[in-house]
């Protein structure tokens, strides 16, 4: 498995959707600093803080551009094994089919996370910076390593939520359904945000678990986590069983 | 009796209803040179996917080294080299880092093999290149690179020729040539190329709409395919008539409208000429044709010997 993970990471070599990914992981944090500023100083009420940066940022990228990036990024380690036609050429190795796709779910989920680690990076670059110029409040170790762990722990929420579109690489073949599809989850996140519905829909209670606030409806997060966790395993087991019966003509 | 590398039983292939590989029975004998001819859409790209296990078989069986149904273990697959349509590798990768990629996953990574396999395709100085700055024929090279790399037993090439230059067809041909009668190296080629296959195969398959419907030793393809003497006139009874009294020739054909071939007496047939103009024949043509597989590849296929 190291070696099919080395290859793995070699692949993303020179990948623009890879450099996508990284510069997209800075645009968030950076836009919303922007904003928060440009409150503040409309508004002299609403101070600058890390903790309000931290809260912006996780909720557009939990609901809006992580979904959206990560899941094109998804859809592109699995489209162009198609594409360029690298599978058959692998699988002449031959390696199993169960650990390629292993492979590509574990380097998915690393990729998750550094876009989360690097999101959490320029939160605090861009605090820091700012706050040689302005007040920004909540500065502080503590605070850093717990928006380190939230951005973690979101990461990982955003990976169970991705795996349906691995599927989705695998069935069409491209990177154009899946981005279709995800472009309309990121719609209905927004639309959803705020409505009670919101904690049945797996990529929107993903945010809501990760900020405590799941079971504000319901009374119970036990609904949002089933439907989170039944999510992840679909994909995970609908991939791999799509994976295996398929015939690389 | 013979060992084969290859051997399958009634293998079969159909897709949604239609037969891509109908019940073949392929034997490979070992260190030999396989090659199997077909026009495009023949069904050998199918057949050797099969071998690889890329495609699954509707029907049939397998053997690979012996070893029934061995397409789908590991271990055979170790001791298989393999090149399918057009190499593929990772656009975005260098020739070395796409070979480092597959000797990673193959389990036995040594640094020089790699550029033991570039050298050997003459790609050692192209090692940094990236592959989507690759013209065509490099990248067949660079195929051929990936699948000889590890010294495998059996080469499984699937029209290496393709997008080569003369120079590089030749280069490569007298590689697998070296390969099989040094190394005793199995190669289980396909092409549609005929005169490719003439100067390459010890063993030949021909393969059409899905069948085989030949599997002979290039000798014995050359004892099929016979030289003969195509003499173009205006009036061929009368001609074929002449042939049987005043030659004595027996073993010929019509061809056509004014066409007529000899297969007995080549060498007299300036004699029979002049007996034919003599005999108020029109002779407007005389050739000679050496006997290719080509013409025999026709008759098999029904076609033009052309992919």
């Amino acid at each position: 498995m190291a070696d099919i993970l080395y290859c793995e990471w070699i692949k993303c070599k020179r990948s623009k959707m890879i450099l996508i990914g990284v510069l997209g992981s800075f645009i968030v944090p950076f836009l919303v600093t922007v904003n928060d500023i440009r409150i503040s100083f409309t508004n002299p009420a609403a101070s600058l803080s890390l903790g309000g940066i931290y809260e912006d940022t996780i909720m557009f990228i939990m609901l809006l551009f992580g979904p959206l990036v990560m899941a094109v990024v998804a859809a592109d380690l699995i489209s162009r094994e198609y594409t360029e036609k690298t599978l058959k050429t692998i699988f002449a190795v031959p390696i199993g089919r169960s650990q390629f796709l292993a492979g590509k779910f574990i380097i998915l989920f690393l990729l998750v996370l550094l876009f989360m680690a690097l999101s959490w990076l320029d939160i605090v670059v861009i605090s820091l910076v700012c706050s040689l110029f302005l007040d920004v409040s909540q500065i502080n170790p503590l605070s850093v390593v717990w928006i380190l762990i939230q951005m973690i722990k979101g990461g990982c929420l955003l990976f169970v939520t991705l795996t349906p579109f691995v599927y989705l690489a695998l069935r069409t073949r491209g990177t154009l359904i899946p981005f279709i599809v995800i472009a309309a989850v990121s719609l209905l996140n927004v639309v959803l945000s705020g409505s009670p519905i919101a904690e049945f829909y797996p990529w929107t209670s993903s945010y809501l678990l990760l900020t405590g606030r799941l079971s504000q409806a319901a009374g119970t997060d036990l609904p949002g986590k089933l439907i989170i966790f039944s999510m992840g395993i679909f994909g995970i087991c609908a991939s791999f069983f799509r994976f295996q019966k398929e015939d690389l003509v | 009796m013979k060992e084969y590398v290859i051997r399958t039983e009634n293998l079969t292939k159909e897709y949604g209803g239609q037969t891509a590989v109908d019940r073949i029975n392929l034997h490979v004998p070992r260190g030999k040179i396989y090659a199997l001819l077909g026009r495009n859409g023949a069904g050998k790209t199918t057949t050797m996917k099969m071998l690889l296990n890329l495609v699954r078989p509707s029907g049939g069986s397998l053997s690979l080294f012996g070893e029934k149904d061995s397409g789908f273990s590991k271990s055979s697959c170790h001791r298989i080299g393999s090149m399918i349509e057009a190499p593929a590798f990772y656009e975005n990768l260098t020739a070395g880092e796409n070979l480092e990629i597959l000797a990673r996953l193959r389990g036995r990574h040594r640094r020089d093999t790699i550029e033991h396999a570039l050298l050997a395709v003459n790609l050692d100085q192209e090692k940094k290149k990236l592959f989507r700055e690759f013209s065509l024929g490099m990248k067949q090279r660079l195929g051929l690179a990936a699948a000889i790399m590890h010294e495998p037993e059996l080469l499984i090439l699937d029209e290496p020729m393709n997008a080569l230059d003369p120079v590089g067809i030749q280069e490569i041909r007298k590689y697998l040539l070296r390969l099989c009668r040094e190394k005793g190296t199995t190669i289980f080629i396909s092409s549609h190329v005929l005169n490719e296959i003439e100067q390459l195969a010890d063993v030949v398959g021909v393969m059409d709409k899905g069948k085989l419907l030949e599997e002979t030793s290039l000798q014995e393809l050359y004892r099929h395919s016979r030289r003969y003497v195509e003499f173009q006139v205006s009036d061929v009874n009368r001609a074929a008539l002449l042939l049987e009294r005043a030659f004595q020739i027996s073993d010929y054909a019509i061809i056509g409208k004014n066409l007529l071939r000899l297969y007995e007496k080549i060498d007299s047939r300036a004699v029979i000429n002049s007996g034919l103009v003599k005999d108020g024949v029109m002779v407007s043509g005389v050739k000679v044709d050496s006997g290719k597989l080509e013409d025999y590849f026709n008759e098999l296929v029904g076609g033009d010997g052309s992919g």
